[in-house]
């Protein structure tokens, strides 16, 4: 758990993505793309790297396989340095956001 | 089952370091992923999986350890630079001494990828003296030596990634210096080494260094290769340059050195830059 600096945007999205609970790869990628409304489609390769390198520094866990009808399904979870993870950069932007907002006199819409 | 998912299937079975149960889960979920998808968001997926196999790769050899993608990097390029002697070699004039110096090449290589790093070094040293003895003189021969010498301290200073196909490689890289030799009867001696060097020093460096994006080592094996190819004509050019520049105005030389010299460097910091994505989240 070497991370100090901010997080990539895709990143960022695949740990919100797993805050409800438990998902599979596809699901992930579905929640990021509702999340930012469209505007981010992880590519397969993007979304494995990214919890190849979550889970080998220990933010997020392999939770098991499961099939819901179809051929059985990787899924991860959070963990709790994950959810630290999150919390921390989610308030280092609500915190940028903030500034923003009052250096220009403007409520958030 | 479609060819685009027989792709995916195959890039996916490649993959380092996972489980069966990994690789079907990327491959189901790409599936999933290109099922309403035209033509050229499924290659793009398909390039996303490459990469990915590639990071994977790396992460299963080297730990994502710097000094492991650099020892690992620069002992593959010089395998690759062995390669390359070898085929510009064979793709050079016809002698008895050329075929020695091609065979040592080869048997070189087939050493360095089985693990076999003071015989690799012995042959590579063997080419180099007979190039120099029989075969080429002058700047020609002070090229082919300063590659050898390179190769050579690549081989010692690098250490081997744990292959496990070494052998397949090694008749990959005979047939690439075959190639060589094929070329020259076809199309002669000259296009045959024009091809070679075109390949080995542009095509190959730089298709490196792209690829050096997900797999740090191959980037690394650039940095040997244009360090080779700089220090084959380059070292010697800046003093001649600088003075060509000062009679006669001519710029062509001393840009070509900067030109090299900025190849080394953009490789390396290719590497460098890899090296650092390779943990960042």
């Amino acid at each position: 758990m070497s991370n100090s600096g901010p997080l990539r945007e895709p990143t960022f999205l695949v740990l919100a993505a797993l805050g409800p609970g438990p998902l599979h790869g596809y699901g992930i990628s579905k929640a990021v793309e509702e999340m930012s409304q469209g505007r981010v489609r992880l590519r397969a390769g993007t979304l494995y790297g990214a919890l190849e390198r979550l889970e080998s520094q220990g933010y997020l866990a392999f939770d098991g396989e499961g099939s819901e009808g179809g051929p059985a399904r990787r899924y991860y979870r959070l963990t709790k340095e994950g959810q630290t993870l999150l919390t921390r950069e989610a308030s280092r932007l609500a915190a940028n956001a903030r500034i923003a907002f009052d250096r220009l006199r403007v409520e958030p819409s | 089952m479609t060819r685009h998912e027989r792709a995916i299937l195959w890039v996916t079975e490649r993959f380092d370091g996972v489980g069966p149960s990994y690789q079907r889960d990327v491959a189901l979920t790409t599936s999933e992923l290109c099922r309403q998808a035209g033509r050229y968001r499924r290659c793009l997926e398909l390039l996303s999986l490459v990469g990915l196999a590639l990071r994977l790769r790396s992460h299963a050899r080297t730990r994502d350890r710097p000094d492991a993608v650099w020892s690992q990097g620069v002992h593959l390029g010089a395998v690759l630079l062995l390669t390359a002697l070898a085929a510009q070699s064979a793709a050079g004039r016809v002698g008895a001494e050329r075929f020695v110096a091609v065979a040592a090449l080869i048997a070189s290589v087939g050493c360095a990828l089985l693990g076999r790093r003071s015989a690799a070094v012995a042959l590579a040293t063997g080419a180099a003296i007979v190039d120099v003895v029989w075969v080429a003189h002058g700047a020609q021969a002070g090229a082919f030596v300063s590659c050898c010498l390179v190769a050579v301290g690549g081989l010692i200073a690098g250490s081997p990634a744990p292959v496990q196909h070494g052998r397949l490689l090694a008749i990959v890289a005979t047939a690439t210096a075959l190639a060589g030799f094929l070329s020259a009867i076809a199309v002669g001696t000259g296009s045959a080494e024009a091809a070679s060097v075109l390949f080995f020093a542009w095509v190959a460096p730089i298709a490196l260094v792209v690829l050096g994006w997900f797999d740090p080592r191959l980037a690394a094996a650039a940095t040997t290769l244009v360090f080779a190819r700089l220090a084959a004509s380059g070292f010697g050019e800046l003093g001649r340059a600088l003075a060509v520049l000062e009679h006669d105005g001519q710029r062509e030389l001393l840009a070509r050195w900067v030109l090299m010299g900025t190849g080394v460097l953009g490789a390396w910091f290719a590497t460098h830059r890899s090296i650092r994505r390779l943990t960042r989240l």
